[in-house]
Order: C-alpha cells, then sequence, then structure tokens
C-alpha cells in the first residue's frame, strides 16, 4: 500500500515489539491487497476477473473483498472497489492486469465506458467456496485495504497489552488511550496546500482518515486533469465541489469507506447525510472553506481562522 | 454281571463321552467369548459416535429450549414495547397540539425585536494552531 507508517507510543520498552508488529502486518496486507506488486494476491485476482475460473487467496484478502461488498451496500454503491480499470485508463498504472473490457481503454468514450456499467447492485465476487474468490471485473482495495490494515496491526499492538498509542500510515490514523501531554490531537492539511493545518482534533480513541485530492492528481494522455476518487456511477473523478473529507469514526477501515463515499456525495448533500448518521466530518469545499457536522465541531479544538 | 451294575467297559465309554463333551462345550464357550469381545471392540467407535450424536443431542435440545426461552422473553419485551409505543405516540400527539399551539401564538410575534446594544469582548484567537501528534490528509 506504500503508505509511510509512524508508530507514537509513551515510553520505549514495548516500542520495539509493537514497531515489528505494524511492519509484519503491513508487509502481509499489502502482499495480500496491494495493486501496485507484481506478486499480489489482488492483482493475481484481477488478472482471473471475468475468465470464470475462482481464485484461491488467502484470510486477509478474502475478509477485504468481504468487507469491501458490504460497505459498496451499506454506502449505496457510492464506495465500490469496481473501479481498477478507470484508474488504468485514466492514467494511475499498478501491476499489468491486462485489459479485456473497454473501461481500461484509455481511448474508450464515455458512452462505451458507461454501457459497460452494468454490474450496479451486483456483489463483487462469488465465493465459491472459503478461500476461493471468482470476481467479473478486478477490484481497487487500496483505501480499504489500509484501513483493515490499520484495524489489524492496531489489535497486534494491543495484545501487547500497549494501551496508549497513536499509529499514521500516511495520514490515516488509529488512536488508542492518550498522548503523554494529553489527548491525542490531530491536524487536518490543507488540501489546496501549505503547512498550517485547517483545524486541529481531539477525536479521542478511534480512527481518522481523509480522502483529498491533494497528492494523487494528475494528467491524462490528453491533458486532462484528473485525480483517483472515482465516482462508480461513470468512471470519471468526482466534481461535485469538494476537495477533501475527513471522517472520525471508532474504526480505520469504515472511517476510510465513509470519507470516500461522503466526498462521492457531493457538498450539496454531504451536510444533510453526515448530520443524518451522526459522523463526526470535515469537508473542504472548491472555494477552501471548511465545514462540518456538529459532532465534528465537538471534536475540534482549534479552527483556522475561528477564534 | 450279578451285582446289577452296567459293566466296567460301558461306564468307562460313558465317563469318556461326558468328558469330551465336557472339552467340547469349554471350547465352544471360548471361542464364542473371543467372538463377542471382538465384536464389541470393533462396534466400540461407532458405540462412541452414537453417544457423541447423543450428546450433540442434549446440547440442540438444550439449545433449542434455550431459544424458545429468549423467544419467549423477546416476545414479552415486545409487548412492553409496544405499550410504550403507544405512550410515545399520545406523547407525540400531545407535542404535536403544543407545537401547532407555539406556531398559532408564534404568528402573532413581530418579525424585528429592537435590542438594546450590548458590549462584549471576544477571547483572542490563538495566533496559531495548537501542538499535534499527527496529520491526517491526502493518502490514496
Amino acid at each position: 500500500m506504500g503508505s509511510p507508517l509512524r508508530l507514537t507510543l509513551p515510553g520505549t520498552s514495548a516500542a520495539s515489539a509493537a514497531w515489528d508488529e505494524v511492519v509484519a502486518e503491513f508487509a502481509a496486507s499489502d502482499l495480500a491487497m496491494s495493486r501496485f506488486r507484481d506478486d499480489s494476491e489482488a492483482i493475481r485476482l484481477a488478472r482471473s476477473a471475468g475468465t470464470g475460473h475462482a481464485v484461491s487467496v488467502g484470510r486477509r484478502l478474502e475478509r477485504a473483498v468481504i468487507a469491501a461488498d458490504r460497505a459498496r451496500r451499506v454506502t449505496e454503491g457510492r464506495f465500490e472497489p469496481r473501479i481498477l480499470w478507470d484508474l488504468e485508463r485514466l492514467g494511475e498504472h499498478g501491476a499489468a492486469i491486462g485489459t479485456r473490457s473497454v473501461a481500461g481503454d484509455a481511448h474508450a468514450t464515455a458512452d462505451e465506458v458507461a454501457s459497460e456499467r452494468r454490474w450496479a447492485g451486483r456483489p463483487i465476487t462469488r465465493r465459491t467456496s472459503p478461500g476461493q474468490l471468482e470476481v467479473d471485473h478486478p477490484i481497487d482495495l487500496g483505501g480499504i485495504g489500509k484501513g483493515l490494515a490499520l484495524r489489524w496491526a492496531a489489535a497486534r499492538i494491543a495484545t501487547l497489552g500497549i494501551t496508549d498509542f497513536l499509529l499514521d500510515a500516511g495520514g490515516d490514523i488509529v488512536l488508542r488511550g492518550a498522548a503523554p501531554d494529553g489527548p491525542w490531537r490531530v491536524a487536518i492539511e490543507d488540501p489546496r496546500g501549505g503547512d498550517e493545518p485547517l483545524a486541529v482534533l481531539e477525536p479521542g480513541a478511534g480512527a481518522v482518515a481523509t480522502s483529498s485530492i491533494r497528492r494523487r492528481h494528475w494528467s491524462t494522455i490528453d491533458g486532462r486533469p484528473v485525480h483517483h476518487l472515482i465516482d462508480p456511477a461513470t468512471g470519471e473523478p468526482s466534481d461535485r465541489g469538494l476537495l477533501a473529507v475527513t471522517l472520525a469514526a471508532p474504526d480505520p477501515a469504515w472511517a476510510e469507506v465513509w470519507s470516500k463515499a461522503l466526498f462521492l456525495t457531493g457538498r450539496d448533500e454531504i451536510g444533510p447525510e453526515a448530520r443524518r448518521r451522526g459522523m463526526a466530518a470535515w469537508w473542504v469545499t472548491v472555494e477552501g472553506k471548511l465545514e462540518m457536522t456538529p459532532a465534528a465541531r465537538g471534536r475540534s479544538v482549534w479552527v483556522r481562522g475561528e477564534s | 454281571m450279578a451285582d446289577g451294575r452296567p459293566p466296567l467297559h460301558v461306564m468307562m465309554l460313558a465317563a469318556g463321552a461326558a468328558g469330551a463333551y465336557a472339552i467340547s462345550l469349554a471350547a465352544v464357550t471360548a471361542l464364542q467369548s473371543q467372538a463377542d469381545t471382538a465384536l464389541i471392540q470393533a462396534r466400540a467407535p461407532i458405540a462412541d459416535a452414537i453417544d457423541a450424536v447423543a450428546a450433540r443431542h442434549r446440547d440442540l435440545e438444550r439449545a433449542v429450549v434455550g431459544a424458545a426461552d429468549d423467544y419467549a422473553r423477546s416476545a414479552a419485551g415486545y409487548d412492553r414495547l409496544t405499550a410504550t409505543l403507544a405512550d410515545v405516540e399520545s406523547a407525540l400527539d400531545a407535542l404535536a397540539a403544543q407545537t401547532k399551539m407555539v406556531g398559532a401564538g408564534t404568528a402573532g410575534l413581530p418579525s424585528r425585536v429592537r435590542l438594546p446594544s450590548v458590549r462584549y469582548t471576544t477571547a483572542p484567537a490563538p495566533a496559531a494552531a495548537p501542538r499535534t501528534h499527527a496529520v491526517t490528509g491526502a493518502s490514496g
């Protein structure tokens, strides 16, 4: 998954053992779920997409695919991992998976791509038996995969008896207990750039994840600026008036799922939806304005420009 | 021959026959015992399996009885909830009536109210963000 890892915990007695657990978990999760490794299980599964053959996979990938399918159902299709061909078509290339679809063709028209998106509402995979998966479309588990790796790594740290720690995987964070100097504090970066954060949070025990277009954006072969947050309904980068969405939630995988789903919801509907679900969510509009839900306000200890 | 007892060779023949019968009976009994032991041993796994099935059956029976108890408790809880819901509905009706009254009263209020000027002060904004332990942002 290629994210820089950072583990913060008070004291040093068990730090080395905890770090070993984190590194081991992320190495195993990377081998299971990465789309950038030629030898990963996810790539092997992607290459089998549409062939009608089931592939034997390990427990991590199986659990991730099941979790992703549940996330798709719960978010009513806004979280959708079957966008790997779209990312390839738009120019963000991982390990080679082959192209058996116009969705992976950089020269495909929008109508051709849309005509293939008939999987809406259908499960991601068929489990022919435990440990055997069959898919029609290759899947991208990048976001939820990192969230799951964080979940599993945090569980491994907890088995060492460590109750206070902060585990950061490239901006997705798990927090337990407290820092030596008080509650853990997390800054929300400005998606437009700059070092000064937009807000500082005290999320409490749980997780924080952000979906943002600050880093993973590029230009297509015809010079069109695009980013990685794909709207599954169109196969194109979401363009609904948001630059970033941050979510605080009990679990890192679901924080990741909902930050992405809310990003795709768009600026007009994100507030009502996040409030209705009681979520602690912060979002930044294309004008750079930070907005948040009441639950998020209660966790914000500092907001740029507010007294 | 004059004393009326059977002749000696007849007695010996009878004794020999009785002995042979006793030996044969003992041999047959021994063979039967061995066969029974072997049969019992051969049937032991099946008997074990039957015991296990019986134990599972008892577990299942206990689970079914437990589920029936749970169902009864749930049904009772549902009955209580239904009664509570009726109370909530009544309270909502009352609230709706009060809201209607408030709405009517609100209609009579002036749309603008002139407030006296007040003095207020605000706490100075922090010059910079407080120290943090991590940054959340674009990652993937």
